[in-house]
């Protein structure tokens, strides 16, 4: 662990800048290293994250905090430090794992455009419905919903569906980019 | 990328917003899962069901009506609030104990025994671990962009 020169609080140690008080990290500064390549590695992940949480019943790993979204800004750093002989910085994992998301949610909302059309139909609707009441979701959650999953192609809808996931695609996607990045300088530091 | 300050001796003096912007934004977010039941938040129940099952037997309730997330998401976003506001420095290896011990005690609940108490551990372990980390994540992310903004 750093201390910073000038509050002295305690930093991680790839950390380049004070968290507390913004000054720059030079103990912990990495050398200037070529630049990183965010786009492959975050399209990899969006695809990943998107095609596990479209897999019948795979798709419920997602209930555990958003599990394959995490996993595919993880993937996505995986990727990223493959790239690099020394550790990568969390503000790589960071903006990586927030790509990831972006293009996980972009994939995901152009994905729901022919299940719109093709898939939702009275017929599923109702099975819906009823998996719901069985589920013992609330009354007005599930009027919220089934007018929400009307037949049929919605722009609307299909707009709410692109802001809804990115949002939650980029912000669970960024904590995983983080967490991995962590575990991973950890690895590193241990074979070096 | 060259991200360094364009004005180091300026850095000093800037006071970092990340730590009260992410408190206040997971505050924000604990009281949305304790108001759904309280205020009848349909909106926002229906945001939490993108991230958990909200199976009513699984999750706490108030007033007779479940929470937005399910008891385990509820003990890790409260973990993660009580990490931001207590833990200082990032720990990996505390972070690893706790996704073992939530991976553990997931395995436990499907094989042998489901606990309420031992979810609500497990998930607090895994918030706190987890929330000095992402603060760190966060802050460079920041300071990154703030600091390419100003050299443009």
């Amino acid at each position: 662990m750093n201390q910073c020169k000038q509050c002295g609080a305690t930093l991680p140690e790839d950390s380049r800048y004070c968290l507390q008080c913004g000054t720059e990290n030079t103990a912990g500064a990495l050398q200037e290293q070529a630049e990183l390549d965010f786009l492959k590695p975050a399209a990899l992940g969006g695809l990943a994250m998107t095609v596990l949480s479209l897999i019948p019943y795979v798709t419920y790993g997602n209930v555990l905090c958003c599990l394959w979204v995490q996993l595919g800004g993880g993937l996505t750093v995986w990727l990223l430090d493959r790239q690099r002989p020394g550790s990568i910085k969390y503000s790589d994992g960071a903006l990586a794992g927030v790509l990831s998301g972006l293009i996980g949610a972009i994939i995901t909302t152009i994905l729901f455009i022919p299940m719109q059309i093709f898939l939702m139909t009275p017929e599923s609707a109702a099975a819906l419905k009823a998996q719901f009441e069985q589920q013992q979701m609330p009354p007005a959650a599930m009027d919220m919903v089934m007018r929400f999953m009307a037949p049929g192609f919605d722009m609307s809808r299909t707009l709410i569906v692109l802001v809804l996931y990115m949002v939650i695609d980029g912000l669970f996607a960024m904590i995983g980019g983080i967490l991995t990045t962590a575990i991973l300088a950890g690895r590193k530091r241990q074979t070096d | 990328m060259d991200y360094r300050p364009s004005h180091r001796n300026d850095a000093a003096k800037v006071k970092h917003p990340v730590q009260p912007a992410l408190v206040g934004c997971t505050i924000i977010w604990c009281l949305a899962i304790v108001a759904v039941p309280l205020l009848d938040l349909t909106p926002v129940y229906l945001f939490f069901s993108t991230i958990c099952h909200q199976i009513p037997s699984r999750s706490w309730h108030i007033y007779g009506e479940p929470l937005g997330l399910c008891i385990r998401c509820t003990a890790i976003s409260f973990g993660f609030l009580s990490g931001l506001l207590v833990l200082r420095a990032p720990n990996v290896r505390w972070l690893k104990i706790a996704i073992a011990i939530t991976a553990g005690e997931w395995l436990l609940s499907a094989a042998l025994v489901d606990l309420e108490t031992l979810r609500v551990v497990s998930g607090l372990l895994l918030g706190s671990a987890a929330a000095p980390i992402v603060r760190a994540g966060v802050g460079e992310m920041f300071m990154r962009v703030r600091t390419a903004h100003e050299s443009m």
